[in-house]
């Protein structure tokens, strides 16, 4: 089904001498958008806050819900208590309701690099190499507004990362521990009611980790070839006709670069700053070229990524227009902060550029971007790892990053490869109607020069690959 | 069809003649035909010129058995190859044709038409197989919407950011970038930069005119504002009669100056009139001010200290600027004034050799003494920085000069209401010795200029710094 089933490739492999049989022009579908966004914009930036509000946000936001669902889960009986509660208790069963913190070791610390430094405590363990900073010694401790306890039991420590909300059913031991023995996580809430089901297919592309700044040859060919995809010029009128079903592309990060800029010191500066800034320069020059072209043809979300010049805490704040001087010039030039909110033809579209599931796979031991974001959307939260290991912006009053309603497609960018899973939660309670969601890890495209496609018909989805042979 | 063997023609020349690669893109954005009709036009070329040895792309897609989808450009020969790979081969066309067949890089061969195609990119949305037309340009209005969004993020961001207790940054940015308007009123060279300005403005008679007014006006603010110009004044008002008024009133004018310079009624003129280079100039003096300032925090002494030395150097700067106002017109003063304003913050202010040597004797008492020394140096970055800093320099000549006039001056002040007189009673062992040297430096100048103007005689007085010796 995935391009055309008709297979009549080879039309365009004869003489011009029948023009208009091929010579059709296609309308581009348009689907209803609305940006929903907005909460990721900054008002003001006010950065004298501490971080401690978002969870005390986090908590306050989640806490309904969650004690919605666990009393689905575990029957509306269940005795929820306060940390401060447990005493009178006395190691009664009940559910506590708090936020995870997970106390590793091996997690970068500036006063343990400085105390390295100093050579002040020698029995600190090293630093390790890898990018992963899990370790057997890992505790859980679950924090509420007021206290802390440490948990132990039927809870997997390896897999889950601190900032989670999650309620525990268990009972305090002797020792002042907290005896696990299940946990409900906060999830998602169900969309109000189902959205309108699409009649033709309908699609969206995703892409992410253009690297323009990279100059490869291979992936500018590739994205050459791909643009060339989604404007309709290249393949077959078949192919083309599909093209035209795009309904939108989404750059989900990394688009100018995916890889820190090289701080050199040089010595004679005016020079080489002007050098350094330059492969930035030109790299945005080329993408305001493609988007140029892509834009005249199609609307087009730009995620703001990692290495891309934009700020670096989440929320990034979209790509300023100024940037991209042609491409602009178009109303379907659309600059999106980076996590990324918005509704197509009735889907709702969840994303980030991938540093959420990136932090949450070096702090645990999920090794799956595609696990990871599947725990993401469990746990309710896009990235719970931010404040602590994941620059953020100092929320006080809210928490932004709380999934709320379950979204259609929920996409991470900037992974190694591309991966994909349907997700399908069951509502539990009274309907038994479950919801999908599909999940999709958009490949860098300088690294396998591939985007994805996902029909929000009935949120199929599969990558497409372009290239030299 | 004739327009296809006009076409036909055309690509002949293309890729024979001009040895293009041409592929079907760029094809159909030269020939302004439908992409379509493009491929169909290389489709035939490529087979009616099958015996050359042209090099010819194609285009395969498809499905592959896993479920992704390819585009995959190759040349003809691997296009059987290719076709294998697919469980569904969708399209497939002709991507490039070039002379001759290389064995470079597909990569390489297939970038450099793109970045021509980028120039006629107008054509782009007429010739390609998809309409889009929700692809509208935006109008003025949606620019200025944008516009003021991101005016307003900006704005709201700015105060926002500052807000948090950052007092201390947030008060040295004003400062800092108002520093050319705004000349802070303790800055010590401001006052001179003032009074060069008032010369090369309203020219020097003007000002000269006016001093009387300065006089006055230095007068009133005084009682109020601080004791030592009330001093001054006094001082000023019986100027004529006493080689020490000379003196007294160079100080004098200079204080004035640094009270009219701190209203915002003085800026508009500085900025009209301060060459860039005393702009420069001020920033310099502001910059250092501020390290000065935040040192002298700890304090109260320790800033009067560097005050001093600050007058000092502005001292010295005074007497330069006499000279050459003495013995040059006012152009040249403009330009002298340039040329010192840099030296003096670069290095330590060389004092006039004249007075040096007058005083040297007075002065010698110390051995050693902390002087603020200047330094301009450039920075790993390549930035020019200019320091100040207090180094424990060996009591030369000069320096005891100096460091005695600033101190004469200082107690000059200390009298306050008083007149001159008494101010040069209170302060017996430093002021007559001054006193006696401005008597010097200032008769001739004194004779010289002040029948034309009254400023003058501050710079004459410094003029007279190298003629009186010869005079006298």
């Amino acid at each position: 089904m995935k391009l055309h089933e008709n297979s009549s490739s080879g039309c365009l492999l004869q003489g011009p001498e029948d023009l208009d049989a091929s010579d059709k022009v296609f309308q581009r579908v348009s689907s209803s958008y609305k940006n929903l966004s907005q909460k990721f914009r900054h008002r003001a930036k006010d950065f004298s806050k501490q971080f401690a509000h978002i969870y005390a946000a986090r908590l306050t936001e989640q806490r309904g819900t969650l004690l919605e669902k666990v009393y689905k889960k575990w029957g509306p009986g269940i005795r929820v208590a306060r940390l401060a509660e447990l005493g009178e208790l006395s190691g009664e069963k009940c559910v506590i309701i708090g936020t995870l913190f997970k106390d590793q070791e091996l997690k970068p610390s500036i006063l343990k690099e400085i105390s390295e430094e100093r050579g002040f405590c020698l029995n600190v363990p090293a630093q390790p190499v890898n990018n992963r900073y899990t370790s057997s010694s890992d505790k859980l401790i679950l924090e509420d507004e007021l206290q802390r306890i440490t948990l132990f039991g039927t809870i997997d420590v390896a897999s889950l990362v601190t900032g989670i909300i999650c309620a525990i059913l268990g009972n305090e031991d002797n020792l002042g521990k907290f005896s696990v023995d299940d946990v409900c996580w906060v999830g998602t809430v169900f969309p109000p009611e189902t959205p309108i089901k699409l009649e033709s297919d309908r699609f969206l592309v995703l892409v992410s980790g253009l690297d323009l700044k990279s100059n490869n040859a291979e992936s500018s060919l590739a994205m050459e070839l791909m643009a060339d995809w989604l404007s309709g010029w290249i393949g077959d009128p078949n192919d083309q006709q599909h093209a035209s079903k795009v309904a939108r592309l989404i750059i989900a990060g990394n688009a100018v670069s995916s890889s820190p800029e090289k701080k050199e010191r040089t010595t004679v500066i005016e020079t080489s700053r002007v050098e350094e800034s330059s492969t930035v320069l030109s790299a945005v020059q080329q993408l305001d070229n493609l988007l140029e072209q892509l834009v005249m043809n199609m609307p087009v979300d730009v995620m703001p990524g990692e290495f891309d010049p934009s700020n670096h805490s989440l929320p990034q704040q979209p790509l300023h227009f100024c940037m991209f001087p042609k491409a602009a010039n178009y109303k379907t030039m659309n600059g999106v902060p980076n996590p990324y909110l918005c509704e197509m033809d009735g889907r709702l579209l969840v994303g980030t550029s991938g540093q959420p599931i990136a932090d949450v796979l070096r702090f645990s031991d999920v090794t799956d971007p595609i696990s990871a974001l599947e725990s993401t959307l469990s746990w309710g939260h896009i990235a719970p790892t931010a404040p602590d290991t994941l620059d953020c912006y100092p929320y006080y009053n809210s928490d932004p990053f709380i999934l709320g309603q379950q979204p259609d497609v929920y996409f991470a960018g900037n992974q190694d490869s591309f991966q994909t899973k349907l997700v399908d939660i069951q509502s539990s309670g009274a309907e038994t109607a479950t919801y999908k969601t599909r999940l999709v890890c958009v490949p860098a495209f300088t690294k396998t020069r591939t985007c994805v496609v996902v029909n929000l018909r009935n949120l199929e989805c599969y990558p497409m690959t372009f290239g030299s042979s | 069809m004739s327009n296809v063997k006009e076409w036909m023609d055309c690509l002949d020349r293309f890729i024979v003649e001009e040895d293009k690669i041409v592929t079907y893109k760029w094809l159909s954005i030269k020939l302004k035909i439908h992409v379509n009709t493009s491929k169909k036009l290389l489709y035939s070329y490529a087979n009616s010129h099958d015996k050359e040895k042209l090099g010819i792309c194609y285009l395969v897609a498809g499905e592959m058995p896993d479920g992704s989808c390819h585009f995959v450009v190759c040349r003809k020969k691997d296009v059987p190859k290719t076709k294998e790979l697919f469980k569904n081969v969708t399209s497939q066309h002709v991507y490039s044709i070039q002379k001759r067949d290389s064995d470079a890089d597909l990569n390489v061969i297939l970038n450099s038409p793109v970045k021509r195609i980028e120039e006629c990119i107008e054509d782009f949305k007429r010739l390609t197989s998809i309409e889009y037309s929700e692809s509208v340009v935006r109008d003025n209005s949606d620019f200025q919407k944008l516009k003021m969004k991101a005016l307003l993020a900006s704005k709201e961001a700015v105060p926002s950011i500052c807000n948090p207790a950052d007092a201390v940054s947030e008060d040295k940015k004003p400062i800092k970038t108002e520093k050319e308007n705004l000349p802070s009123n303790n800055t010590n060279k401001e006052p001179k930069k003032e009074s060069v300005n008032g010369n090369k403005k309203g020219g020097l008679a003007a000002m000269f005119a006016a001093q009387k007014e300065v006089k006055t006006e230095a007068k009133k603010p005084v009682p109020q504002q601080n004791k030592p110009k009330g001093g001054m004044s006094m001082f000023l008002d019986s100027k004529k009669e006493t080689g020490a008024d000379k003196t007294n009133k160079r100080i004098k004018i200079e204080s004035p100056k640094k009270q009219d310079l701190s209203p915002s009624e003085e800026s508009p003129q500085m900025d009209v009139d301060m060459p860039s280079e005393e702009e420069r100039e001020s920033k310099k003096v502001h910059d250092t001010k501020f390290h000065i300032g935040s040192k002298s925090k700890t304090s109260q002494s320790k800033r009067k200290r560097k005050d001093k030395a600050e007058e000092k150097q502005k001292k010295k700067r005074k007497r330069i600027m006499t000279v050459s106002d003495s013995e040059s017109n006012d152009d040249d003063n403009e330009e002298e004034e340039e040329r010192i304003d840099d030296s003096p913050l670069r290095e330590p202010t060389p004092p006039p050799p004249a007075l040096s040597d007058d005083e040297a004797p007075v002065v010698g008492k110390k051995g050693k003494k902390k002087k603020l020394v200047e330094s301009t140096f450039m920075d790993e970055e390549g930035f020019l920085v200019t320091k100040k800093e207090y180094t424990l320099v060996s009591d030369s000549e000069e320096e005891g000069e100096t460091e005695k006039v600033s101190k004469s001056e200082k107690e000059s002040q200390k009298p306050g209401d008083e007149t001159a007189p008494t101010a040069e009673k209170k302060s017996p062992a430093k002021e007559p010795q001054k006193a006696s040297a401005a008597k010097k430096e200032s008769k001739p100048s004194k004779s010289k200029i002040s029948p034309k103007s009254k400023i003058s005689p501050q710079k004459n007085k410094q003029a007279s710094i190298t003629s009186f010796f010869t005079k006298k």
